[in-house]
């Protein structure tokens, strides 16, 4: 008998039991912890499923950089927090008596909007044809003049481009929104809450060469494994933030035209390949010749790699350095105060 | 050779018992930053004894052994780092 039927049982009922104590639990900072296991045990399923390319995306981003952010903004909002447990407690409140639960009618919209959609994706699911396999018989029919062997990369940077240019465009809109939310122009010369520390500095001095070698690695992986732009920019980000918390040179210190310059490379490489691909007579926009597909894919993911890697440094730092700022100033707020 | 595999990585497993064991049962934040952390260094490294053992080659062996390193050297840091921002939440707590 073979293991694997118990542990997809084991996984998924850990899966399970994560994602109901972090929706039932009504301590935030718990919550951001189980949802950094939920989102590791979640990329276990990706690899029991043999997606090994999500499971890399997901443990990066829906683990690592989405709970780094939790955190940070679980800083600014704790204060708060602790200040309304000192007045009164939370009361549960039931949703047949108007008087206890003024907020109900909330509770009830958002309950019959979930049930709607809960609905809707099990008639989804049960409506799913018997034996499918989608497109991936197409996909691997075209692969031999995508310029890659890996199917995944060929599906992100050649058959279907314009996702993942969109893609780089909604990175770059969150970095604008979080630049508007903190009225910025971009994260230069922001100081991190803690002293740079010696050993953090040790320790992110030896790390960061393996880290960006990883990085590199990473991206030519793309060509015939699971890897890629995505991956490698995630780490790319993670290398710029760990050097940013040791005090070291990083997305704050770049020359603004160097950074504006690496934000919208990835995006702009594309937008000028469809303008050219446009003009050509006769072809369909970001559809390119097969004999350049290869160098174009490898250059493609190189200039999105630098965007991705710095747009959610950046992201990151200004998130993370927006705990400090709010910190100074509730201390200035109250330093007023107290000299009132 | 395989026999020494199955027992490197059986006696690393308890060692992570051990580790997870003292994580869930000690008392205060250092004691089981200490349990965590040693445990930890040294399953993995049993575990990665056992992989260097049964790997086919000098160069996969040589990048196991890499991976414990970088994980000696992280995990050592991160312990102190953690402590250190343990002790100072104390001197606030205390003021």
């Amino acid at each position: 008998m073979s293991l694997a039927p118990i542990f997809d049982i084991l996984l998924i009922t850990a899966l399970l039991l994560v994602s109901w104590r972090l929706l039932g639990n009504s301590d935030l900072f718990q919550a951001a912890v189980l949802f950094i296991s939920f989102g590791l045990f979640l990329s276990l399923a990706w690899v029991r499923l043999q997606a090994p390319d999500i499971a890399l995306a997901e443990a990066a981003v829906g683990a690592g950089l989405t709970g780094a952010l939790l955190f940070a903004t679980l800083k600014i909002v704790e204060p708060k927090q602790g200040r309304s447990k000192n007045g009164a407690q939370p009361k549960s409140c039931r949703l047949d008596r108007a008087a206890e639960c003024p907020g109900r009618m909330h509770y009830i919209l958002a309950s019959i909007f979930v049930l709607g959609l809960a609905g809707l994706l099990l008639t989804a699911v049960f409506s799913l044809p018997d034996t499918a396999n989608g497109l991936a018989g197409l996909t691997s029919g075209f692969l031999a003049q995508s310029g890659v062997e890996h199917p995944v990369t060929a599906v992100l940077l050649n058959f279907r481009l314009y996702d993942t240019w969109l893609e780089l465009g909604v990175l770059l809109l969150a970095l604008l929104g979080v630049l508007g939310t903190r009225d910025r122009l971009g994260p230069q010369n922001v100081t991190a809450a803690q002293p740079p520390n010696p050993v953090l500095s040790w320790l992110v001095r030896g790390l960061a060469p393996f880290m960006l070698l990883a990085t590199v690695y990473l991206l030519w992986l793309g060509d015939h494994a699971p890897g890629g732009a995505f991956q490698a920019g995630v780490v790319l980000a993670a290398t710029l933030v760990l050097l940013w918390l040791a005090g070291l040179g990083s997305v704050v210190r770049m020359p603004r035209h160097a950074w504006l310059f690496s934000l919208v490379a990835g995006f702009s490489a594309m937008l000028v390949l469809a303008l050219c691909t446009t003009l050509a007579p006769d072809a369909v926009a970001l559809a390119y010749p097969q004999s350049w597909a290869k160098a174009l894919i490898l250059l493609l993911e190189s200039v999105a790699t630098i965007s991705i890697g710095v747009i959610l440094a950046s992201l990151t730092v200004l998130v993370l350095a927006g705990e400090g700022e709010a910190n100074g100033a509730g201390a200035a707020e109250t330093d007023g105060k107290n000299g009132m | 050779m395989h026999i020494l595999a199955v027992l490197l990585c059986l006696a690393g497993a308890f060692f992570f018992l051990a580790g997870t064991a003292g994580l869930l049962r000690f008392p205060d934040s250092p004691s089981r930053l200490h349990a965590l952390t040693k445990a930890d260094n040294l399953g993995l490294g049993l575990i990665v004894l056992a992989l260097v053992v049964t790997s086919s080659s000098l160069a996969v062996a040589l990048k196991v052994i890499l991976v414990w390193l970088l994980a000696l050297a992280a995990s050592t840091s991160i312990c102190f780092l953690l402590g250190q921002s343990m002790l100072r939440q104390d001197q606030r707590q205390d003021q």
